[in-house]
Order: structure tokens, then C-alpha cells, then sequence
């Protein structure tokens, strides 16, 4: 179930709303349990199955490592049985809907993912064994993070079941946030989503240096509308049923160097790389090519977290050698550079990495980049592309405004100046938001 | 604080109100019921989705808010058609070139066996036509339908004759020549290609002024409304053409074949049916006769068409004593089979670009259906 259907936003959620504030408080991780269950009942039966089966036996598995001592060889088999298993389930389910083009089933890699992380984690003592298997369950499939994440610690997760008291005073933040989330991907991520379609459907006889360089900014603007999108639309839900999710994108393309960017774009991903891969290995404490190996293996696993395609991986490649680039050459240049040149800098370089990311191969990226520096003998601009882009400039001027902190610093200094009238303005805003999207919903 | 509370409930409200209004309407009976194999595949959730859309509080306000926008917004293209207050028009796709290749080499074989002569009329669409309503900027990377016509002629042998509508259409492009929102032409589209054909066929096409024009529809929204649903677009004006001169008369018979009662020219009931371009030609039975009374003509026509530009026949009606219309989408294996092309004096192929590049439209009629 989209979480941008009208069956979702008008049906589903407050139904789920009133279900849950009915129950009392020490029984409303269940409500939430039945929600998530009928939730993932609708969207995806065949995952839910697959899934419950999975986490039942991490649940299982996890009760029988407790049963060892702290030292026993045994532990150690039982935790990388979670971890082989879960990333088995992985990789085997991606390869094979890979293979098929068959859609990924929902919340597969952030339940596989998270069991991977409550292995490590109880073995190396660093969260509490779970001995209740409903909020076991509920933590891995709860409904608001399914569609797109973030990737949360199991732990993080666990001490907020039912435990958190949410009010009504504490409810305007989350849905202002969840508005926020949808009107992101109905207002402006799909418009730049067909934009970016017709943009791939142009004929290579048709393509201008203009539109090779539309393409990148398109696709930029697409992902990130629309996967910060779903993680407002999840933390906002999340806050409505207490729980308390971490962003997953912070203002990425005003990045002030590539490292940066890493470090703003899918926040969650790179966290929870950086906690079960990056700090084992040693981090950067050893000599600079035992860090680079290091820095190499999360950034490549950073980028085939969009799906196992080679184009992915030299995503990744790209990012890590930016990053060894700015560590040892002239990352102290750039900190040194005025703001707006250093985020000129990491935006370009970012644009140019979607070239790579949006590559059906290595060859029609390569052929995008030649174009794109005027080297494929294009002409400058053509008809269809400047058509195109007069029909949806105004939307690409909005994207690229949006995607920046400037519409937040208006919000807090309003907040700041005058706290009724931000109240006052904030519930006009979000109520025209939701308007706006609802009506993009119905009319795309 | 309280402030807090009064903003969260508010917007509580905004997602709880269009919930219970959709289910005070009762909305929850419309709510299909899922099988586990809707479950199973995931069809539960979109038939779920249909349901809400469908009986959404205000939805045709708001989809009117998001369309009128969105065109603000620079948008004029939906669902493949170009759109503005002017009309829609069906932005084609480049052709099909198998599918034509396909579709010439059946012409070429129909005319190979036929002891009468054949002639070939591909109507352009209103993209082609009517280029003054179109951005300048997207005329670029629409379909060339005048290139595609002149290829199609050009690859036809000698025992062809093409007629060129195109021309007669484009001098005359700022007329009525088709439907706001219809992708099929005009009655008086269908008089501009009446009067090019005439040459080729031996007739001499009468002046307008000899025909009186009735308009007895004012409210068509044709099959292009539906693709783009929200466009500000006046609803067409549906006229018919009546001969006045030599008190000719012309009558249809609908499904000649099994039937041999013959009634007015148009029926004006049908204005009122699914489709009102049907009055031209009567509800759609596949073949039609068009039959004339006091005319000093003899000629016999046999016409296979696509339903583009039906109202070009009762127009050509005036110069033969019969004029056999058969649609391709909707003639019968059986009909086509009874159909006797040696009884007709000439064969015509009226088709319309969007179906002649597009369908493989020719196989059904020589019989390789």
C-alpha cells in the first residue's frame, strides 16, 4: 500500500490513529503489531510470510545464544547463522527478482538488515536479548518503515515500543512532517520523475548538451524527493505512533565536499555501514591503504544498496575515490574555500555521479559524459529539449529551492520571532500542502 | 501548549474529515472485498485504491485544482495528447514500420485481384493539421505525417490512385476541421477531403453552398476527453450535410447484408447514444450501404474505412447510386466473406493515419485474420 494513496492517507491512517489511541498505553505496541501485520497483509502477503518466518527463527536463534556463556564457540556459530542467514535472504531474494524483474519484496532489506544488526549486536553484549517475540516482530515490520527505511538499530527501535507516551500537543511535529513527506513526493518528485523519463526517452539523435545535462539534475532531484520524501512520510508516522525515527537526509546537495555528501545522503545506510563494517575493520586506524580499503568497502556497499547493477557499484567506486582524493589532496583546500564555491564543487561532482547511477551501462554513461562536455558532436540545444523544459521549469526552479535549507531557516525564523503566527501559518501551509497533494494524487 | 494541541487537531482533522465522508457515502460497500489471490498478488490494494478515488469527497474539484495548475505550471501534454483551451490533440508516436510494410503489401495484393480500380486515401490527424495550436518549440519532435502519407503513396505500384487530402486540409487549417476532443475529423473536415477526392474519382464535388448544414448537437466530448479529463475544453458542435439540389435522396441501410429496409440518412437518435458520430452512418453493424434515389449516377463504391471520417460518405453518396461502407474494427469474418468486390465499379481505402501506422488493418479485410 503506497503510502501516498488516498486509501493510505484517508482510510488507512486514521483508522490505524483511533485503533491505537483506543487501546491503553501498555498494550498499544500490540495495536501497533496488528496494524503493521494488517498493513503488510495488504501490501505484500507473500513477504509477510517470508519475513515473519525469518524473524521468528532470528528470535529463536537469539533466545538459544543466551542460553551460552559469554566465551563459548558457540555464540559465535548462532550469531553468524543470524548473520549468514539474513544475508543470504538478502542477496538471494534481490538476485532472484533481479533476474526475474520481479518487484523486491517489501521491507526485505530493512528486516534482513536489522536482523543482521540484532545478531552483532547481542553477541558483542551491545543490546538486550528479546524474549517478547511480538515486539520482536513489531520492531522489524513496523508499517511506517517498510516502504523505504530509514535503517534503524534494533535497539533504538526497542525502547520505544509502547513505551513512549505520545499526546496530542506532541502530535503537530509528526504530522506536519508526514504532510511534508507527501507533498515532497506528489508535488515534487513525480513531476521530476516524468520529467526524468521523458528526458531517458529521447532517441540519441534527439539529445542536446542541454538535455544531457537535464538528465543528471533531474534524476537528482527525483531521488531525493523522492526517498527523503517516504522518510518524512516514516518519521512523521512514526512520531504520530510514538516512535521516534532519525533522518535520513540532511539538505545532501548543499554539501560542502563529496565526504560531506556521503555523509547526508541516506544517512541511516551509511550509519548502520559505518557500525557493522567500517568500525570492525578498524576504521581509519591503520595506514592509508588499509583505510582506503575500508572507506572502499562501505562506499561500494553505500552504492549497491540501490540494487545489485554494475553501474551501482562504480557509483560507489566514484564516491570512494572522491573521498581518498579529498583526504589526502586537496580536502584542505576546500575547507578553506567560500561556502558557495565548495558547495559548486560538490554539486557538480555530485551531478556528474548520476550520470554513472542513472546508466543502463558503462557505455551510455560514457556516451552521457562526452555529450555532456560537448565532446559527442551534439548541438547545443534542440527543440524537444527545451520543450520539455519549458514545461517543467517551474518545477525544477522549486526542486532545487526545496532541496536546500533556505524554506527551513524561514520556518525557524519565524518560529523564533513570533511563535503564534508560525502556529497559525504552519496549519494554512499544511492544509493547502495536503490540498495540493491530494489533488496531484488524484491528478498526476 | 494549547496552541500545539489546537494545531494537532486540526490537522488530525484534515485526514479524518474526507474518511468519514467518504464512508458516511458509503464508501465502505464500495470497498471490494480481497480474495486471497488479489492478497497474494498485491491486486487487493490498487481495486482498494480504485474504490476511494472513485467516490473521493470533492475528487472532480480537486483533480479540476491539480489539471488547472499544472497547465499554469507550463504542463500541455497528457497521456500522449497535446492539450490547451483550443482542444486536444492525439500526439502520435513515429509509425509502426513493420505494421505499415504489413498494411501496404495487402493493399497491393487487394489491388492485384481486383478487376476494379482502387484508390487510397490516408487522412492526416489534427497534430498534423493544425500545427497553429501547438508550442513552437514541440513541433519539432512531432511525427511527420506528410513525409509518412507521401511514403506510403510512393510505395504503392501504378494500379493505385492515392488521393492527397493533406493539402486541402493544411490551406483550410484554421476551420472546423476536427473535433476539439475527438481525434476524428469534422463533417466539415470530411467536405475538404470530399471535394480533394473528387478528381481521382470522377467526381466533381459540389460547392458547399449546395449543401444546407444542420448543427443538432452542441455538448460532444469526444474520445479524447477522457485522456485528458480536466482540460478546459469547449465541448464540440456535431453538424450534418444535407444535398439540396435535384431532390436527390440518399438513404442508409444498416447491415445490408441480412437486410434490405433502408432509413433516413441520419438517424438523430443516436445523438443521444455512446458514440453520436454514429449518426453518420447508423450504430455500427460493420458494413452500411448508402443508397441514392433520382440520380442519374450508376457508379458502385465499395469503401473500406476505419470510422475516422465517416461523415465523408454520405457526402460522396450524391455522385454514385450506391456506396458500400465497410469499418475493418468491427465488419465480421462472415460480412467480409459475403461482401462481392466485383460488383463495385471502384474499391476506395479511406483510412486515418492512427490506424493505417499503428494496426495491422488490411490482414482482416484480404482474409488473413
Amino acid at each position: 500500500m503506497p503510502l501516498t494513496s488516498l486509501s493510505f492517507l484517508y482510510l488507512f491512517l486514521p483508522a490505524s490513529l483511533a485503533v491505537y489511541y483506543l487501546f491503553p498505553r501498555q498494550l498499544r505496541y500490540g495495536a501497533l503489531l496488528g496494524i503493521s501485520l494488517f498493513f503488510f497483509l495488504l501490501a505484500d502477503l507473500p513477504a509477510l510470510l517470508l519475513l515473519s518466518l525469518s524473524v521468528t527463527a532470528d528470535y529463536g536463534l537469539g533466545l538459544l545464544m543466551e542460553r551460552f556463556e559469554e566465551r563459548n564457540r558457540r555464540r559465535k556459530a548462532i550469531m553468524l547463522l543470524i548473520v549468514g542467514k539474513n544475508l543470504c535472504l538478502f542477496f538471494g531474494v534481490f538476485c532472484f527478482c533481479q533476474l526475474r524483474g520481479a518487484p523486491v519484496p517489501l521491507g526485505l532489506s530493512v528486516c534482513t538488515l536489522l536482523g543482521v544488526g540484532y545478531g552483532v549486536d547481542i553477541y558483542n553484549g551491545e543490546a538486550l536479548y528479546e524474549h517478547n517475540w511480538c515486539k520482536f516482530l513489531l520492531a522489524h515490520i513496523l508499517f511506517v518503515k517498510l516502504p523505504a527505511g530509514p535503517l534503524v538499530r534494533y535497539r533504538t527501535l526497542r525502547e520505544q515500543l509502547g513505551e513512549k507516551k505520545a499526546d496530542l500537543a506532541g502530535m503537530a511535529g509528526p504530522i506536519c512532517l508526514f504532510i511534508q513527506g507527501v507533498s515532497k513526493q506528489a508535488l515534487l518528485g513525480a513531476p521530476m520523475q516524468r520529467m526524468y523519463q521523458s528526458l531517458t526517452g529521447f532517441a540519441p539523435a534527439k539529445h542536446s548538451v542541454f538535455s544531457l545535462w537535464l538528465m543528471p539534475l533531474c534524476a537528482a532531484m527525483s531521488l531525493y524527493f523522492t526517498l527523503s520524501g517516504y522518510c518524512d512520510m516514516a518519521r512523521g508516522l512514526g512520531g504520530m505512533f510514538g516512535v521516534e525515527l532519525p533522518r535520513n537526509f540532511y539538505y545532501p546537495y548543499q554539501s560542502r565536499s563529496v565526504t560531506d555528501f556521503v555523509g547526508r545522503f541516506n544517512i541511516s545506510v551509511t550509519s548502520y555501514l559505518k557500525t557493522y563494517i567500517y568500525h570492525p575493520l578498524g576504521e581509519d586506524s591503520g595506514g592509508f591503504v588499509s583505510t582506503a580499503l575500508n572507506i572502499g568497502v562501505v562506499t561500494l556497499l553505500w552504492g549497491l544498496w540501490f540494487g545489485l547493477r554494475i553501474n551501482y557499484l562504480l557509483w560507489g567506486l566514484y564516491f570512494l575515490l572522491l573521498i581518498l582524493l579529498e583526504r589526502s589532496v586537496w580536502g584542505k583546500i576546500l575547507i578553506k574555500l567560500p561556502t558557495f564555491f565548495s558547495r559548486i564543487y560538490t554539486f557538480s561532482l555530485v551531478l556528474f555521479s548520476f550520470v554513472i547511477f542513472n546508466g543502463k551501462s558503462l557505455g551510455e554513461s560514457l556516451f552521457f559524459f562526452r555529450g555532456m562536455l560537448g565532446l559527442g558532436g551534439l548541438a547545443p540545444a534542440t527543440s524537444s529539449s527545451m520543450y520539455l523544459a519549458s514545461q517543467y521549469l517551474p518545477y525544477l526552479i522549486l526542486a532545487v529551492l526545496f532541496s536546500t535549507s533556505l524554506p527551513h531557516s524561514i520556518k525557524s525564523a519565524l518560529q523564533t520571532k513570533s511563535p503564534a503566527a508560525a502556529c497559525a501559518a504552519g496549519a494554512l501551509c499544511y492544509s493547502v500542502l495536503l490540498v495540493l497533494s491530494t489533488g496531484f494524487i488524484l491528478h498526476p | 501548549m494549547r496552541s500545539q494541541k489546537r494545531l494537532s487537531l486540526f490537522l488530525l482533522l484534515l485526514f479524518f474529515i474526507p474518511g468519514i465522508l467518504f464512508l458516511l457515502g458509503g464508501g465502505l460497500g464500495d470497498l471490494p472485498l480481497p480474495s486471497l489471490s488479489e492478497l497474494w498478488d498485491g491486486g487487493a490494494n490498487d481495486a482498494a485504491n480504485a474504490a476511494v478515488e472513485e467516490s473521493f469527497f470533492g475528487r472532480d474539484a480537486l483533480s479540476y485544482m491539480a489539471a488547472s495548475l499544472q497547465t499554469m505550471l507550463g504542463r500541455n501534454q497528457q497521456n500522449g495528447c497535446l492539450y490547451s483551451t483550443d482542444g486536444i490533440l492525439q500526439n502520435l508516436p513515429d509509425a509502426d514500420e513493420k505494421i505499415t510494410a504489413e498494411n501496404l503489401a495487402a493493399l497491393q495484393d487487394y489491388a492485384a485481384a481486383s478487376p476494379a480500380p482502387c484508390y487510397f486515401l490516408l487522412s492526416p490527424t489534427s497534430v498534423a493539421i493544425q500545427q497553429d495550436k501547438i508550442p513552437s518549440l514541440a513541433l519539432d519532435s512531432l511525427f511527420n505525417q506528410k513525409q509518412y502519407i507521401q511514403r506510403c503513396y510512393s510505395a504503392l505500384s501504378s494500379r493505385f490512385h492515392t488521393i492527397d487530402g493533406y493539402n486541402n486540409l493544411f490551406a483550410h487549417q484554421s476551420e472546423y476541421l476536427f473535433y476539439r476532443t475527438d481525434s476524428r475529423l469534422t463533417a466539415l473536415g470530411c467536405y475538404y477531403l470530399y471535394a480533394s477526392a473528387g478528381e481521382k474519382l470522377g467526381y466533381s464535388a459540389r460547392p458547399i453552398d449546395d449543401f444546407s448544414i444542420a448543427h443538432p448537437l452542441h455538448d460532444y466530448c469526444g474520445n479524447l476527453s477522457p485522456l485528458v479529463p480536466y482540460a478546459q475544453v469547449k465541448p464540440d458542435i456535431l453538424s450534418l450535410f444535407f444535398y439540396q439540389r435535384h431532390n436527390r435522396e440518399i438513404r442508409l441501410i444498416e447491415n445490408p447484408l441480412e437486410n434490405t429496409s433502408s432509413k433516413e440518412l441520419y438517424d438523430l437518435s443516436l445523438l443521444n447514444g455512446a458514440d453520436p458520430l454514429q449518426v453518420y452512418l447508423g450504430a455500427n453493424g460493420g458494413v452500411a450501404d448508402l443508397v441514392a434515389d433520382n440520380t442519374p449516377f450508376n457508379g458502385r463504391l465499395l469503401v473500406f474505412t476505419d470510422g475516422g471520417c465517416n461523415a465523408l460518405f454520405p457526402l460522396m453518396a450524391i455522385h454514385y447510386r450506391q456506396i458500400r461502407v465497410v469499418d475493418f474494427r468491427s465488419a465480421t469474418a462472415s460480412q467480409l466473406a459475403l461482401i462481392q468486390p466485383e460488383e463495385f465499379d471502384q474499391v476506395l481505402f479511406a483510412f486515418s493515419l492512427d490506424s493505417f501506422g499503428y494496426e495491422r488493418i488490411l490482414s482482416s479485410i484480404s482474409g488473413k485474420k
